[in-house]
């Protein structure tokens, strides 16, 4: 398949090709991306699921290119985004691309703002130039933009600075930033992450509606599976740099195809039925990604591991339907 | 019937809030006349959304924080009033567990020397009665001996929370407050931990009073729950008949704003607003600014806490 043909109608809206990504550092080069493939279609909410230090956010920052890339980072593999290949784009079309077309949120809401100044003055850095044309116009989009994310008495807002309002207005602000330029992709990187689940079932909600009534491509990056559970269609769950399994949500909760998943998926304390009398636990800890071995790389905390697990590395491999895991066991257990 | 470790009755902390000159101009109720009681070998969750003083609890409790009313009895003992000097022999039995396993580990001192350190105050002055009591802890919580002369930053946050655990039960407190000691954890490792705390008071017989935000945590470890709102418990019960029959507003609506794998969409739950700041509390009802129910009775005057049924009460207007 060629790009162009990828990117015509039905076709995903980004699509991510044996991205591997390396890190030169004071202490060697570090693989810290290894062939990852996936692909975001339109009005697609896709979840990309692994604890600290997976990979995750290095895999969409590199759809944005926010690496360093003078000094720090090697990429090899292709991202096609609408048919053509990110990393190929110079910095000027990379720029028209970055807030534009993509867009991104942070878990950290307040440091994503500027803290001396006004919403007024960040949230008009992004209002589109044929807006921008007057001063009030400006000022209406900026406050149009605040209603759409719920944010109530828009001009007062306006005129607030970041430290004046609570962890979930701060976050619809950034939201706000992220969607005034109209991009088709949006990137959440943890954004619910530093919020009470009150104020997260809020702003989940306000992302869903915006990715259906803007019919919007979102990656959402989290760790929490029961937020995917309930707003995303497919997820992709990657474990030290690698995508261990591929499924729709449904499947990877309700028959787990990788022994990482299917600790995650235990390991969580539920809210209703029985209480075990132990969790599930996945033992040991995630290595650095200094200290991977060959062979399967989740072999050393596998409870079903085998001599072969240690020895050669499992490709992704489907299991049923769309569904693919990285184990030499699937169906096994 | 167990023994009661801990009673507090009333317990309020106001931070002052003061002018240029020093003048108090207002407070900030940070919390709000509670009571609880912990037995024995038992778990009490204390859960709530951030700034809801369920932290600013935990440390009045062990009188990390002086307390502006009620009182604190620990083992049957009035503490409420005593001086530094005369509440350190009741300090080898209330430990703490904090949230940030980075920050609360003394980064300079080797993890042997920090548990022998928390001995050496405890009052154990045989040398080598506490190197062997800090080998065994260690032990205990899941890290091997060798461990015992390396610094914290050598360590995992999820070996760090065990060095933290196995600093405060070195001691055999019959007391622990573990404030968030699992949300700056992976999940994976959260449970490790979650599994440790209940091995441990099962083999140490200590009661913990555990803070935490993460409901469904709450609901795995506690046998007993209190649900906190800006300062003041709006709802407390057995573990299995307050997450079963909720019966306050903000408790259903906490639970239900709680996302589960078990659902595949959205429901329509979110409740609107956000967490009033302290310093303006409402006068009736801390929850009113939110609740669905709400009357013009919720907003003059607070409930008080009343029995729904035996061992469950719920402080609204609406409830028992």
């Amino acid at each position: 398949m060629t790009a162009e043909n990828s990117a015509g109608p039905g076709g995903p809206m980004l699509d991510i090709r044996g991205l591997s990504i390396r890190f030169k550092t004071d202490y060697g080069v570090l693989d810290v991306l290894d062939g990852v493939s996936m692909r975001v279609f339109p009005g697609e909410m896709t979840a990309l699921v692994g604890e600290s230090g997976c990979g995750k956010s290095v895999t969409i920052q590199s759809v944005m290119r926010l690496h360093d890339e003078k000094r720090q980072v090697v990429y090899d593999g292709e991202i096609f985004f609408k048919g053509r290949d990110v990393l190929k784009l110079t910095r000027s079309e990379m720029r028209a691309i970055r807030g534009g077309e993509i867009a991104m949120i942070f878990q950290d809401s307040f440091s994503s703002l500027d803290p001396i100044f006004r919403i007024e003055d960040q949230l008009l850095e992004c209002v589109p130039e044929d807006a921008k044309r007057t001063q009030s116009g400006a000022r209406d989009y900026a406050a149009s933009m605040l209603e759409r994310v719920g944010i109530n008495e828009p001009y007062l807002r306006l005129r607030q600075y970041p430290f004046e309002m609570s962890g979930g207005m701060r976050q619809r602000v950034a939201i706000a930033m992220a969607l005034s330029r109209g991009p088709s992709l949006l990137l959440a990187d943890e954004p619910t992450t530093a919020l009470d689940v009150t104020i997260q079932a809020q702003v989940m909600e306000l992302i869903r509606e915006l990715n259906r009534d803007l019919g919007m491509g979102v990656i959402l990056v989290t760790h929490d599976l029961a937020v995917v559970s309930e707003t995303c269609e497919r997820a992709l769950v990657m474990y030290l740099g690698q995508i261990v399994e591929e499924a729709s949500v449904g499947d990877m909760l309700d028959r787990p195809a990788h022994p990482y998943t299917l600790g995650l998926v235990r390991s969580i304390p539920q809210l209703e039925g029985p209480k075990p009398e132990r969790l599930y636990a996945i033992e040991g800890m995630v290595p650095l990604p200094g200290q991977i071995t060959r062979g399967c790389r989740f072999a050393p905390r596998c409870r079903y591991a085998l001599p072969r697990c240690c020895e050669e590395t499992p490709e992704l491999r489907p299991v049923q339907g769309s569904q693919s895991a990285r184990c030499w066991r699937i169906g096994e257990f | 019937m167990p023994e009661t470790i801990l009673t507090v009755t009333q317990l309020k902390k106001y931070f002052p809030i003061k002018s240029f000159f020093g003048r108090v101009k207002n407070s900030i109720k940070a919390v709000d006349g509670v009571s609880l009681s912990i037995e024995r070998g038992r778990t009490y969750g204390l859960v709530g959304e951030t700034g809801c003083g369920k932290s600013t609890a935990g440390r009045l409790i062990l009188k990390l924080l002086p307390a502006t009313g009620g009182r604190i009895f620990f083992e049957g003992n009035d503490i409420t009033d005593l001086s530094e000097a005369e509440m350190r022999p009741y300090r080898r039995k209330m430990q703490i567990v904090f949230q940030d396993p980075y920050t609360s580990l003394n980064p300079c001192k080797r993890i042997g020397s920090i548990l022998q350190e928390a001995l050496e105050i405890g009052g154990v002055e045989n040398r080598a009665e506490r190197e062997e009591r800090a080998v065994d802890i260690l032990n205990k919580v899941g890290l091997p001996p060798q461990h015992f002369y390396r610094f914290p930053h050598e360590f995992s946050g999820g070996q760090r929370q065990r060095i933290g655990l196995a600093r405060a039960l070195v001691q055999n407190p019959s007391l622990v407050v573990c404030d968030e000691p699992v949300s700056a954890l992976d999940v994976s490792i959260q449970s490790q931990i979650l599994n440790l705390l209940m091995d441990m008071q099962r083999e140490f017989d200590a009661a913990y009073l555990f803070i935490a935000h993460d409901m469904s945590v709450i609901r795995h470890i506690s046998s007993r729950v209190g649900v906190m709102y800006l300062g003041v418990l709006l709802e407390e019960g057995d573990t299995d008949e307050l997450f079963g029959n909720p019966a306050h507003p903000y408790t259903k609506a906490l639970l239900s704003a709680v996302p589960s794998v078990k659902r595949r969409e959205m429901a329509g739950r979110a409740i609107s607003g956000e967490i009033p700041s302290p310093m303006n509390a409402p006068a009736g009802c801390v929850f009113c600014g939110r609740c669905p129910h709400r009357s013009e009775k919720c907003e003059k005057t607070r409930p008080r806490m009343r029995k729904i049924s035996p061992g469950h009460s719920a402080a609204c207007v609406l409830c028992g």
